[in-house]
């Protein structure tokens, strides 16, 4: 065995162990979990909006959202306090990208939501730039992780972006928010958590 | 002539498809069938067969089960599977010069 055979060996377990790393990644129940907070979000506001309750929807809001976040970050806060030093393992670079790229969509989200929801700014674009942007998030994880059916999801969520800008900023586009986030998340991210199990 | 030992090199991952099925593994954790298929990019047949070698090395373990009426088979790398894998790396490093600036 030369030299260039020995390296092509190791660059293709590398390889194959970062395929396997990133599936587990995307296998993780996060997108179930942010799926049915988003979605208690929308239909809690069309709740409020509706009279069906009075409940404050800053409530119905940030408390699913604040949860989905600590349930994020629960491997990274007990380091930050120091309770629990940090993982040995050095991420690779396919984790890495997964990880920044759905945590920047989770930071872009979320600056946007306070910005346009803190102001008196017309809000109705806010729903469908967030939905292209999840479309965007999908296509390149499929792209990364080479789980085809996510390409589906991505085109789902740019169509449930259009949708989203063609309605008018009204009660039923709360329900229909609501529904996309269910579908399209946390069906989805259910699908993943439980892979193992759901095929074969 | 070198001091590399041909007869360590493990046969059961000299196989291409077998060694992406255990590096795949040790990455993934509790795969499924359809899973390790599609990551080595290879047919029913062929993923059966070398997972069934990789079963009767010890370096995979197979779950079957049912849930409600329909199979499920899931395959977890062993201690022994992740032990020669680390093994088989170890060699092909002893195969590479050495870096001299590390030395």
């Amino acid at each position: 065995m030369s030299d260039n055979a020995a390296r092509d060996d190791i660059a293709f377990i590398r390889r194959a162990m970062e395929e396997g790393r990133a599936y587990a990644r995307l296998r993780s129940p996060e997108f179930a979990v942010w799926g049915l907070a988003i979605a208690c979000g929308y239909f809690g506001t069309y709740a409020r909006v509706t009279g069906l309750w009075s409940l404050d929807p800053r409530i119905v809001w940030w408390v699913p959202v604040g949860l989905a976040w600590v349930f994020t970050l629960r491997d990274a806060i007990p380091v930050w306090l120091g309770r629990k030093p940090a993982g040995a393992e050095a991420p690779t670079l396919m984790v890495r990208t997964l990880r920044a790229l759905w945590l920047g969509y989770g930071i872009s989200a979320m600056t946007l939501a306070v910005v346009a929801f803190s102001s008196d700014m017309h809000t109705g674009w806010f729903d469908a730039v967030a939905a292209a942007m999840l479309g965007l998030c999908f296509f390149v994880s499929a792209a990364v992780s080479d789980l085809r059916w996510l390409r589906g999801l991505a085109l789902c969520w740019w169509a449930a972006s259009v949708v989203l800008l063609r309605m008018s900023n009204g009660p039923e586009a709360l329900l229909v928010g609501g529904s996309f986030m269910l579908a399209f998340l946390f069906v989805p991210g259910l699908i993943l958590w439980l892979r193992p199990a759901a095929h074969d | 002539m070198t001091d590399f030992d041909h007869a360590a090199i493990d046969d059961v991952l000299q196989g291409r498809v077998r060694l992406a099925i255990v590096a795949f593994l040790a990455g993934a954790g509790c795969v499924d069938f359809t899973t390790i298929r599609d990551a080595t990019k290879t047919t029913d047949g062929n993923a059966s067969v070398h997972l069934r070698k990789l079963e009767e090395a010890d370096y995979v373990s197979m779950e079957k089960k049912f849930v409600g009426r329909k199979p499920q088979t899931t395959y977890t790398l062993t201690k022994k599977g992740r032990q020669a894998l680390l093994d088989y790396v170890t060699h092909l490093e002893a195969l590479l010069p050495r870096d001299p600036s590390k030395t």
